[in-house]
């Protein structure tokens, strides 16, 4: 018995080591090697001019669509270029640019990322990008963002430079239940343009379903203040001023908002956070979800089978007309190597070019920013004729108004503050719009200091 | 017959406390199973079950690079802290020094410093020594918790029989030797109980992992289940179904190695 | 106590019976032989110099400029940045929390598994072992899995972490919306992780009890709760301080990845934790001067809890 015992013990303590000198080992190829890029030199060495660039993306090697459209788009460009080869990354969206930020720190910051529209004061304040203009020759650029929709170029522009291109781009939609409008004796193809009307909606389908009517994921923390802006806008508001002041308790927004905490109020819209509603929505209890696009690609699979979906564009306020912003993310460039900019050039040109839109909108479900692509049957227009869910938000592209990045170093948590102090309490909790936006506001100036 | 009844209250309390633990593991593995169109039905038997999310979930998360990785960081530090803190507690009990008490205080005192408040200078260190996404870089702030370690060898080495000790000196065995040969192997018991309460709470570690690694190439299992929530919405099939597949080699490691690690416990004289 | 067992050896470098004259075996001490306590004791102070003592006096240095960890040069700020940290809301909620949180989880790693153990070895019978694998198993899960898993338990579509409240005659709740449900959703979660450790921590003391003292308590026919007031509940004092030191440690770093996937901290702040505010300072706002000084802030309050906790134990014992 004892002996056993010895003998087990033993090899316990060999298998231990064992997995302590592999990880020593590990630790030594890592230190010696530097980058990934030695792990698999045989690649590598193929051809002096082999370009390899790394590419750091919030899609990149997630579950599902994302994932597998952003590994379509590096596999056919890499067919296209035999001579670049993409290292690509995976970083989530909430992280990548403080990733970028500790790598540019270290000296050695990815040669392309995909950075979210929130976060782009801090790229302009943080980060070594390098102006798209300084990577690609004049005319090719003109030539390329000639096809884009301007606002979308607009999108990236800092002091008259493009400063990233836009690429993962959503806009607001409505979601709609199809099987619930029908058992409530409403027309699915014939939704609620204005939110009186999908209020009106909404309470029909709790009155005759018992499910719940609409949700609008504006409160969420990390994501949703591109829908408090686009309702703000909207309703003729808009958050920042030219000045870069805030407005935040502006009467305009002050209604805007006031609008989801009576969606609550009357019954219409269940008290739930982001994540529980999707969920509502997914399961089939839900009617309207007013959400980002982004969504489109991750729901057209689950809710297979569950119920039929259908969408819709954003709900107007009476008396104005909708005035979107967007969501999403450009593309960055932070090469400083002359081969690698041209070759971060090409990729960029491919991801927001011809081919690069029409995977991010088939299968990923990203809006197309070149509005040739939506009829021809080269790209898009096989794909839309036969789902033609992304159409009414791709109609809204022309009101489309540039995401307003709040000023200085605190945006971020400016922000993040706005939405968890004023938004969500407004919306989910009952607090009176009036009184909790001009507190929010106060407190916001102080963090921005304004 | 009142011992009738309290042992019966006593199951009843135990075996409701036991679902309630197990329930969400359980049902994790139940909705892995899952067909997408009936996820959200409360009942487990609402349709056929199928292996969609487990295939999905292999394709999007590297399942056994991420378990290696959390066996590899947590193998490391705990055999990293068992040597040092041996090491430490053998020059604590076997001499005699001015600085002594000092030393003592310097290796415990680290109890009073919660590893969590260090992420900012941790990073700055890491990432200076260019140990980002690095198993060194994962391993080495992980190192300095000595004082449990140290304070549970220290009282065991105190404790062993000076005869022993002597009679291998006078055999002209050396302290290297001594430590080695007589006292690691009697002192099994303690250095497995050590060895494995490091191992957990490494294992267990997520904060440091979330800002050392990017990627999947060093990232552990709680990193790495981040996967599934994506900016289509949370995958909750597949993520089900990779929290079943990280969560597995463990459970089996336990029911193996259950009596060994509660006998750590046990016999620790952690009391 | 222990010191003077190990004075005999602690003269070496050529070790002696110190009674005895020098034998021929002590001149052979091999040359190789290490002399003094340095080489042993080295490596552990510099492994806790390097990644312990050192970070903490650069973040108290760091907490005195403002900087973003990475591209700007630190900047001198005084004691700006603790001045900012007092002052923001944020702070203070976050303090209360992780009091709260320490407040609501005790009972949940202290009393119940106590109990449980107790009730374990006195009526475990056949199924001790089946009690102490299930009770240990959320020890091995990883906080965010347990985290995740426990996440679709509070999903409101299934309504499965209602169904015992409805039993109670209360409404559907939306878990991880409100602030009071919300705090609730991740104490329930934090204490899933921690009662198993307590658990098996308390039946280790439990087998350290004399089957002996209990036979001959027996014979005094002293009754079943006799014998736990009397002598089970005060032999198991000390395996309690262990317990209440080891919730105090991991309480903290556990709860966080629970936060971090069930709320991120929200609503408005409502369960974020100490750990959890300093993650989002450094590292989602890389607002390296406050986060330093709130990392000083919090060593300096976690110490001084722990070093209290230690002489409170350390009297105990000595009495």
């Amino acid at each position: 018995m004892r002996h056993r015992h010895t003998a087990s013990f033993r090899a316990g303590v060999a298998a231990v080591l064992a997995t302590a000198l592999a990880a020593v080992a590990a630790c030594g190829d890592t230190g010696t090697a530097g980058s990934q890029a030695a792990d698999e030199p045989a690649d590598e060495d193929t051809g002096d001019d082999v370009v390899t660039i790394t590419f750091e993306s919030y899609n990149y090697g997630t579950d599902g669509v994302g994932g597998e459209g952003t590994q379509r788009l590096i596999d056919e460009f890499e067919a296209a270029h035999p001579n670049i080869r993409i290292e690509p990354t995976g970083t989530p969206a909430g992280e990548i640019h403080t990733s970028v930020h500790a790598q540019a720190a270290a000296g050695n910051p990815p040669d392309v990322a995909q950075i979210g529209w929130s976060k782009f004061g801090f790229v302009l304040e943080n980060l070594p990008y390098v102006p798209l203009g300084e990577v690609a020759p004049v005319d090719e650029l003109q030539a390329h963002l000639d096809g884009m929709y301007p606002a979308a170029v607009e999108l990236g522009m800092h002091e008259d430079a493009l400063a990233g291109l836009a690429y993962s781009v959503s806009t607001p939609t409505m979601f709609i239940n199809a099987d619930l409008f029908a058992e409530a004796g409403l027309d699915p193809q014939d939704p609620p343009s204005t939110w009186a009307e999908a209020e009106d909606a909404a309470l029909a389908i709790a009155d005759e379903t018992g499910a719940q009517g609409i949700y609008v994921d504006a409160a969420g923390e990390a994501k949703s203040d591109f829908l408090t802006q686009s309702l703000i806008n909207s309703n003729g508001g808009r958050l920042v001023g030219d000045d870069g002041s805030l407005h935040l308790d502006d009467p305009a927004a002050v209604e805007a908002l006031s609008m989801l905490g009576d969606l609550t109020g009357s019954g219409a819209q269940p008290a739930v956070g982001e994540a529980e509603a999707i969920a509502i929505f997914e399961s089939g209890q839900l009617g309207m979800l007013v959400s980002s696009t982004a969504l489109l690609g991750g729901f057209a699979s689950s809710t297979e089978g569950v119920f039929e979906l259908e969408t819709a564009g954003l709900p107007a306020f009476d008396g104005h007309d909708v005035a979107p912003t967007v969501s999403g993310a450009g593309l960055f460039v932070f090469a400083d190597d002359p081969d690698k900019q041209a070759a971060a050039w090409d990729f960029v040109r491919f991801l927001t070019g011809d081919d690069g839109f029409t995977i991010l909108a088939s299968v990923i479900g990203y809006l197309p920013l070149r509005p040739s692509l939506i009829d021809d049957p080269a790209y898009l227009g096989d794909f839309f004729a036969e789902d033609d869910r992304l159409l009414p938000t791709i109609e809204q592209l022309d009101s489309l108004v540039p995401y307003q990045v709040l000023p200085g170093e605190n945006s971020q948590q400016a922000v993040e503050f706005i939405q968890d102090n004023a938004v969500a309490p407004i919306m989910i909790s009952g607090a009176d719009a009036e009184s909790t936006l001009a507190d929010v506001a106060q407190r916001a100036r102080e963090l921005l200091g304004q | 017959m009142r011992r009738v009844a309290a042992r019966a209250v006593a199951h009843a309390c135990l075996l409701l406390i036991a679902g309630a633990i197990a329930f969400p593991v359980l049902w994790t593995v139940v909705t892995s199973f899952k067909p997408t169109s009936v996820l959200y039905d409360a009942n487990p038997f609402a349709a056929a079950p199928t292996l969609d999310h487990y295939q999905s979930a292999l394709a999007s998360l590297p399942v056994g690079r991420v378990v290696l990785n959390t066996a590899l960081v947590s193998a490391a530090v705990a055999v990293g802290q068992l040597a040092l803190a041996t090491l430490a507690a053998f020059a604590l009990t076997q001499y005699r020094f001015r600085a002594r008490p000092a030393a003592f205080a310097a290796l415990v005192g680290t109890a009073l410093v919660p590893q969590p408040a260090l992420i900012v200078p941790h990073y700055l260190m890491v990432s200076r020594l260019g140990l980002l996404d690095s198993y060194a870089g994962l391993v080495l702030p992980q190192l300095a918790s000595l004082a449990l370690a140290v304070f549970l060898l220290r009282q065991h080495m105190a404790a062993f029989p000076d005869e022993l000790i002597e009679a291998a000196h006078v055999a002209g065995a050396s302290n290297l030797t001594i430590l080695l040969r007589i006292m690691v192997p009697n002192l099994r018991p303690v250095l497995s109980a050590v060895g494995i309460v490091v191992f957990i709470q490494t294992w267990n570690e997520y904060l440091w992992p979330l800002l050392a690694t990017s990627g999947m190439d060093r990232a552990t299992v709680q990193v790495g289940l981040r996967v599934f929530q994506t900016e289509q919405g949370q995958a909750w099939g597949p993520l089900m179904a990779a929290a079943t597949l990280v969560a597995l080699p463990l459970l089996i490691g336990y029911v193996f190695m259950q009596r060994r690690v509660t006998d750590a416990f046990l016999r620790s004289g952690i009391d | 106590m222990t010191h003077t067992r190990t004075s005999p050896a602690t003269s070496a470098p050529t070790p002696t019976t110190p009674p005895a004259a020098p034998t021929p075996a002590a001149s052979s001490v091999p040359a190789r032989a290490v002399r003094g306590p340095a080489p042993y004791l080295v490596p552990a102070l510099l492994a806790v110099g390097l990644t312990m003592y050192g970070p903490l006096l650069a973040v108290t240095a760091l907490s005195l400029f403002d900087f973003n960890l990475t591209t700007q040069t630190p900047r001198w700020v005084g004691a700006d940045n603790y001045r900012e940290v007092f002052a923001s809301p944020e702070t203070g909620t976050a303090l209360r929390n992780t009091v709260a949180y320490m407040a609501t989880i005790l009972p949940l790693s202290v009393l119940a598994p106590g109990l449980a153990a107790i009730a374990v070895w006195r009526f475990g019978g056949r199924l001790t072992g089946f009690y102490r694998t299930v009770f240990f198993l959320p020890v091995l899960i990883p906080p965010a899995v347990g985290a995740v898993m426990w996440q679709w338990i509070f999903n409101p579509v299934l309504g499965i972490a209602d169904a015992p409240l409805e039993l109670l005659g209360l409404g559907p709740v939306s878990w991880l919306t409100q602030p009071v449900s919300a705090f609730v959703a991740v104490t329930i979660v934090a204490g899933w992780k921690v009662f198993g450790l307590s658990f098996i921590l308390f039946t280790a003391g439990l087998t350290a009890i004399d089957a002996n003292v209990m036979a001959a308590a027996r014979l005094d026919r002293a009754g079943e709760w006799q014998l736990l007031r009397h002598i089970v509940v005060p032999l198991l004092r000390p395996v309690t301080t262990v317990v209440v030191f080891a919730t105090v440690v991991f309480v903290g770093p556990w709860t966080f990845g629970v936060i971090d996937v069930l709320t991120q901290g929200g609503p408005a702040g409502a369960t974020s934790n100490v750990y959890y505010l300093l993650y989002q300072l450094g590292f989602g706002y890389v607002d390296g001067g406050p986060a330093s000084a709130l990392s000083v802030l919090i060593t300096v309050g976690f110490g001084a809890v722990v070093a209290a906790q230690m002489r409170l134990s350390g009297r105990r014992a000595g009495r």
